[in-house]
Parts: structure tokens; C-alpha cells; sequence
């Protein structure tokens, strides 16, 4: 059980063509039993982190605490995590059921109770066929689920996974996804999940930790996460199609104020709050924000309007996917696969107000 | 025209396979040729083989130069001490081997790291005779003197050594650090995951060096005849002792030779598989 805090973690990779700065700034605050997902593209430092946690790196700069008592210096046996590893790291000599018992093996577990620990994990990671098998001749799947049950095993702290749902077809995957949720319930331990899947992400985790470049951009729930991202790159980053970013003038006659599309003849109405705090800021243009599923064919009573050209058509079985133009602007919508507007034919598309995100042109930050 | 062009653009795969082949027949030639005269030579009498013009095909078959060989009891004890000392030294070379090839490839591994493996290896590219006497004289102020078991043992790791502290350290290279670090969570000392995780990875390697190591040491010849001879005596240094007068008896020392290939050539076939993979891990990784 541990409360995992960082602060101002920093992680600086000397090499002969100059310092790789992996994780900068890195403030984090992990409640005990929450089960918190680290999300963000390849190469943005999520490993670092990760290693810098369970002690297998060294801290280049900042605090990381275990329920208020700084770790730093601790061995990753004294932190008391356990860890899968992206890798899997399997132990190539031993079977499968070795790989799993290992870890209770070196604590001195007798073989009675491992048995039982192994064939639990093994029915929970649906790996039983595969107990006497070597690692080499498992598919990357079976690795990878024997690498998450070495870790399942243990009674850690601190449970980190690292990817370990990234080589799973999409069935098992949703299986897993259950029964992790399922072991998170039960046990009620901290999980840190590493992800670059963001769906994963959202179905998992009590909080996401979005980071990019080395940065933490935002850490919230998932309804945070989606109405009000910090910048663009959550805004993008988040949601399935990705957010459409326009840029937009400002045109505000004091009462109603348009965003009106560069270059296009669209215009986006935000809501009161939205509209007074960029009057606060002055601002003459800025960049809209609108996710494709909040553009609709159905018009309700308040919404408002454009219209736009399709491009494309795109059937994806539950619902379509609409490439629009507007002038020089390109965006998308979402739609139910009964609209069957072909290429070259305008649209109507419905939206309202309070969907509508604004960010400020140069920094990129969200304005509430 | 377009015909010529064509055909002329086509390989011909056909010519191309018989003459790798006529290279791969000229190859065997020149080196089963001394392995052939050595066999035909020990199965000869005596009088058969000084003859001007050899024959190549014994005339009369002596099959019972292999058991005269050991009428000296010189030929028996000289193949002991070779297996003692190149099994010895085998043994420290590995140990020593291993664990500085490890050290290289996990705590070394800036330019430093980089220049000291090179410098170690590069020991092996010196020429050997030129430090012939002093080693000569160093031997000679030691307690035990130049010509003893631990003499030879000693020596050879100046040149064995340093090939099995590269070789290590590569296959330590391609062993992966994380297995080492998971070993390390679930609360393994540096030392158990050495032994337990990481060795276990590295054993068709070792198996390559230590053969490696064995047939140079077993094969030596220029520093056994200096140093050694008298109450320590390898068999390379026995085989000229075949003489009878003036006369080599080149039956004898080939049919001794025969012998001596013997125990390279069993090791070989019954490590062969580990040995090859081992090798062409380091090659292909390296
Ligand atoms: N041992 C190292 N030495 C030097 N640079 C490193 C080292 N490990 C990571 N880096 C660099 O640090 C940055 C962050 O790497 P990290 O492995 O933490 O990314 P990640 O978010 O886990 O990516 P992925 O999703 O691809 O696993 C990368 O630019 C990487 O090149
Ligand atoms: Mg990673």
C-alpha cells in the first residue's frame, strides 16, 4: 500500500552527442490504491518515469516519495514494487511456471503455496495451456501476458506495468482489460499503467497522466480529460477520431461573438463563459477546437450551425466518418452510417455551443 | 539483337555452382593432402619410409607402429601433462574470462570501457617470440622454477585470456540487462542474478571459449620446448624425441601425432553444436 509522489522528478541521459533530457519537471501525485495510467506518444519519457520509480535509474533531479518517505536511495527490493517490463524480460532458462513462481521462490515461499499463486495467475491470464512451455516458443502475446503474471503475483507496494496489453489482438486485449480492472478492485493496490493507447488508458485508470516531450501535460479524470483538455496536444491526443483544429478570427459585435474559419466561410459560436473569457484576453484569433463526434446531422433546439462540402464518405460500421471542406478549412464529423451525403454534396452539421473549445493562438492553452 | 541481350543478361547459375565447387575440391585438397600422408607414414615399416621417390599407397601395412609408441613410457605421460595443463588453464581462463567480460560489457561501457576491451584483446595481436627470454627469466626467479605444471598454466593466459575476456564480453553484451533488473525486484543481490539469471545465457559461449582456449594450449609448442622439458613435458615437446640414431622414425611421429589429434577432435564432436551456436551469436551481434 503507498501514496507514490514525484516532485519536480527530472531524468538527464548523458551520451556523446549531448544530454537527452527524458523527463523534465515531472510533478505527480499518486493516491494510495489509485489505479493511475500514464499515457503519451513513443520516445515522450514514460519508461523513464517508470524506471525512476522502481529504482532500476537513477534520479537526476527532484523527490520521489513512497506515503511521504523519499525512495531515492532506496534498492527497487527495499521500494517493495513489482514491475512488468516492456520488454516481458522473461527468464529464458526457466518455464513458464518457474518465470511465474520465481519471484515468490526468492522470497522463500514454499512450493505448496506457490502451486496454488501460479495456477491462480495462470487461469487469470488464460496462460494454463502454456505452463511448461520455454518463453522462446510462446507468440509475443503469451509473453507478454507471463510477463504481467510474474508481476500479478507478487504483493507489492506498487504494482508498474509497462505496455503490457501492446502485442494483444483486440479480443483478448478487452478480455484483459476486464480482468486487470477486476484484479485493481479486488486488491486494491496502486497500479502506475503505461500506455501509448489511449482508449486503454481511459478504460482503465481513476487518472491519466498526459505527457509529451519529456512534460506532464495534464493529470485528470477522464471527463477532464475530454471537456476540458489542457492544450491542444491533450485536446488531440484524446479522443477517437482526433479533435479538429481550425483557426478562427474573432468577430464580436459585443453581444454574440463569431469565431470565423480562416480562409472559409464557417463560423463557430462559443458559449457565454467561453466568449467573455477571450474578451478578457483581447484576443483576435484563436484556434477551435471540435471534436468530430459533437458535429451532428440532428438539429436540437439551440444548436447551432454550418455547413460544409464532403469530401469523403467513410462507412465504419457503427457510425461514419465524414472529411468535410470549407473553403481552405478540412475538418471531420462523425455521424450514424444511415447519412449517405456522397463526395461533392453540402451538409448541414449541428453543434452546440459549450462544445466548442478555444485555445490561445501562441501558447496553445485552453481558454475556460 | 534483343536475343543476345537477353541470354547475355542471364547469370548462369549452373557455371557459377560448378566452379565454388572446383574452388571447394582445390580447398580439400590442400587440406586433407597432410592428413592423408600423416596416416599412409604411420602405417609404414621402418625401411619404407626414406625412400626418394614416396610411395603413396603403404606397401606392407604396419598397424602395429600405434601400440610401439608407447613402448616409451615418455609417450603416455606426455599426453597426461598436456591434458592437465590445458585443462587448467582452460578452467582459469574461463573464470577469469567470464567474470572480467562481464564487468566490461555491463559497468564499462563509455570510450573507456570501449578502449580498455580493445586494449585487452589486442594483447592477443602481439607477437609472442619477442618476449620469449624475459619470460624466460621470470619463470626462472620463480619458487617453482621453468619447468613445472603451473609454469605452462600460467603462461597461457597471456595469450588465452584476453580472447576469452572479449568473447564474453560480447555474449554478455547480447544477454539482456533487463532480465538482470527484473531479477533484481523480485529481490535478487547483483551476485544471484549474476549466477542465476545471466550465466545460464552465456553457457553455449562459454562452451566455444573454452574450446578455443583448450586447442591453443594443447597445441603449443614454441614456450612448452623452452621452458618445460624435463620433469614436465607436453606432447608437441615429445613427438621429435622419435629417433633412433641419426634417423627420424616418421612412422612413429605420426602415428604419435594421430594419436594426439584424438582428444581436440572427440571434444569438438561432442561440443560441436554448442560451439557453433555460441560462435555465431557473438559473430552476428557482435
Ligand atoms: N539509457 C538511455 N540512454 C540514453 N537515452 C535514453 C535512454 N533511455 C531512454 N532514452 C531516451 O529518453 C527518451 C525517453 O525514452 P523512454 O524510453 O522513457 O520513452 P517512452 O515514453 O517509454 O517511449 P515508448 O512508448 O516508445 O516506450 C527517448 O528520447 C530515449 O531516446
Ligand atoms: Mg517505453
Amino acid at each position: 500500500m503507498a501514496r507514490v509522489t514525484l516532485d519536480k522528478v527530472n531524468k538527464i541521459y548523458p551520451s556523446r552527442h549531448g544530454d537527452v533530457h527524458a523527463v523534465q519537471d515531472l510533478d505527480l501525485a499518486i493516491e494510495d490504491g489509485e489505479f493511475v495510467a500514464l499515457l503519451g506518444p513513443s520516445g515522450c519519457g514514460k519508461t523513464s518515469t517508470l524506471r525512476m520509480i522502481v529504482g532500476l535509474e537513477a534520479i537526476s533531479g527532484g523527490v520521489i516519495a513512497f506515503d511521504g518517505q523519499p525512495v531515492n536511495d532506496q534498492t527497487p527490493e527495499q521500494r517493495n514494487v513489482a514491475m512488468a517490463f516492456e520488454t516481458y524480460a522473461l527468464y529464458p532458462t526457466f518455464t513458464v511456471a518457474q518465470n511465474l513462481a520465481f519471484p515468490l521462490e526468492v522470497k522463500g515461499v514454499d512450493k505448496a503455496t506457490r502451486d496454488e499463486k501460479v495456477a491462480e495467475v495462470a487461469r487469470l491470464l488464460r496462460i494454463e495451456p502454456i505452463l511448461d512451455s520455454f518463453p522462446r516458443q510462446l507468440s509475443g502475446g503469451q509473453q507478454q501476458r507471463v510477463s504481467l503474471g510474474r508481476a500479478l503475483i507478487r504483493d507489492p507496494a506498487v504494482f508498474i506495468l509497462d505496455e503490457v496489453m501492446s502485442h494483444l489482438d483486440a479480443h483478448l486485449k478487452f478480455q484483459m482489460l476486464f480482468e486487470l480492472k477486476r484484479i485493481h478492485q479486488t486488491l486494491e493496490r496502486t497500479i502506475v499503467y503505461v500506455t501509448h493507447d489511449q482508449m486503454e488508458a481511459l478504460a482503465l485508470a481513476d487518472r491519466v497522466a498526459v505527457m509529451s516531450d519529456a512534460k506532464l501535460q495534464q493529470f485528470g479524470d477522464r471527463d477532464t480529460l475530454y471537456d476540458r483538455p489542457a492544450n491542444t496536444f491533450v485536446a488531440g491526443f484524446i479522443g477517437e477520431p482526433p479533435t479538429n483544429f481550425l483557426e478562427a478570427e474573432v468577430r464580436d459585435d459585443g453581444t454574440t461573438m463569431r469565431l470565423t474559419i480562416r480562409d472559409a466561410s464557417a463560423a463557430f459560436v462559443p458559449d457565454g463563459p467561453r466568449a467573455a473569457a477571450i474578451r478578457d484576453q483581447g484576443l483576435r484569433t484563436v484556434i477551435v477546437g471540435i471534436r468530430p463526434q459533437n458535429l451532428h446531422v440532428r438539429h436540437d433546439e439551440g444548436d447551432e450551425q454550418i455547413t460544409a462540402t464532403v469530401e469523403i464518405n467513410e462507412y465504419q460500421g457503427e457510425h461514419s466518418i465524414l472529411s468535410l471542406r470549407d473553403g481552405a478549412a478540412e475538418f471531420r464529423a462523425m455521424v450514424p452510417p444511415s447519412v449517405k451525403t456522397g463526395e461533392g454534396e453540402t451538409i448541414d452539421l449541428s453543434y452546440r455551443s459549450r462544445d466548442v473549445m478555444v485555445f490561445h493562438p501562441e501558447t496553445e492553452v485552453f481558454i475556460s | 539483337m534483343s536475343r543476345t541481350a537477353a541470354s547475355a543478361g542471364q547469370p548462369n547459375y549452373r557455371l557459377i555452382r560448378y566452379v565454388l565447387l572446383a574452388f571447394l575440391v582445390i580447398w580439400l585438397v590442400f587440406t586433407l593432402f597432410p592428413l592423408y600422408f600423416a596416416v599412409i607414414t604411420a602405417l609404414k615399416p621402418v625401411e619404407e619410409i626414406n625412400r626418394m621417390v614416396p610411395t603413396f599407397w603403404p606397401e606392407t601395412f604396419r598397424i602395429d607402429n600405434f601400440s610401439g609408441i608407447f613402448a616409451d613410457p615418455g609417450s603416455l605421460k606426455s599426453l597426461i601433462d598436456s591434458i592437465i595443463i590445458a585443462s587448467a588453464n582452460t578452467a582459469l581462463s574461463l573464470v577469469l574470462g567470464t567474470l572480467a567480460g562481464y564487468a566490461l560489457a555491463r559497468y564499462l561501457r563509455g570510450a573507456l570501457g570501449e578502449n580498455l576491451a580493445f586494449f585487452i584483446l589486442s594483447q592477443r595481436m602481439f607477437p609472442p617470440v619477442a618476449i620469449l627470454i624475459p619470460i624466460f627469466f621470470l619463470f626462472d626467479a620463480t619458487p617453482w622454477g621453468t619447468d613445472s605444471y603451473i609454469t605452462l598454466i600460467l603462461l597461457y593466459l597471456v595469450f588465452n585470456m584476453p580472447l576469452a575476456t572479449w568473447l564474453m564480453m560480447v555474449f554478455f553484451r547480447d544477454a539482456p540487462k533487463e532480465l538482470e533488473e527484473a531479477a533484481y525486484l523480485d529481490g535478487y543481490t547483483p551476485l544471484r542474478a549474476f549466477f542465476k539469471v545471466t550465466l545460464p545465457l552465456v553457457v553455449p559461449g562459454m562452451i566455444s571459449v573454452a574450446m578455443l582456449c583448450w586447442i591453443f594450449a594443447w597445441n603449443e609448442y614454441l614456450f612448452a620446448n623452452l621452458l618445460t622439458g624435463t620433469t614436465v613435458k607436453t606432447f608437441p615437446v615429445h613427438i621429435p624425441t622419435f629417433v633412433a640414431g641419426s634417423q627420424t622414425l616418421w612412422n612413429f611421429v605420426m602415428a604419435f601425432s594421430l594419436v594426439a589429434m584424438l582428444p581436440p577432435v572427440i571434444l569438438f564432436i561432442i561440443l560441436r553444436r554448442y560451439m557453433v551456436r555460441g560462435l555465431s551469436l557473438g559473430v552476428v551481434k557482435g
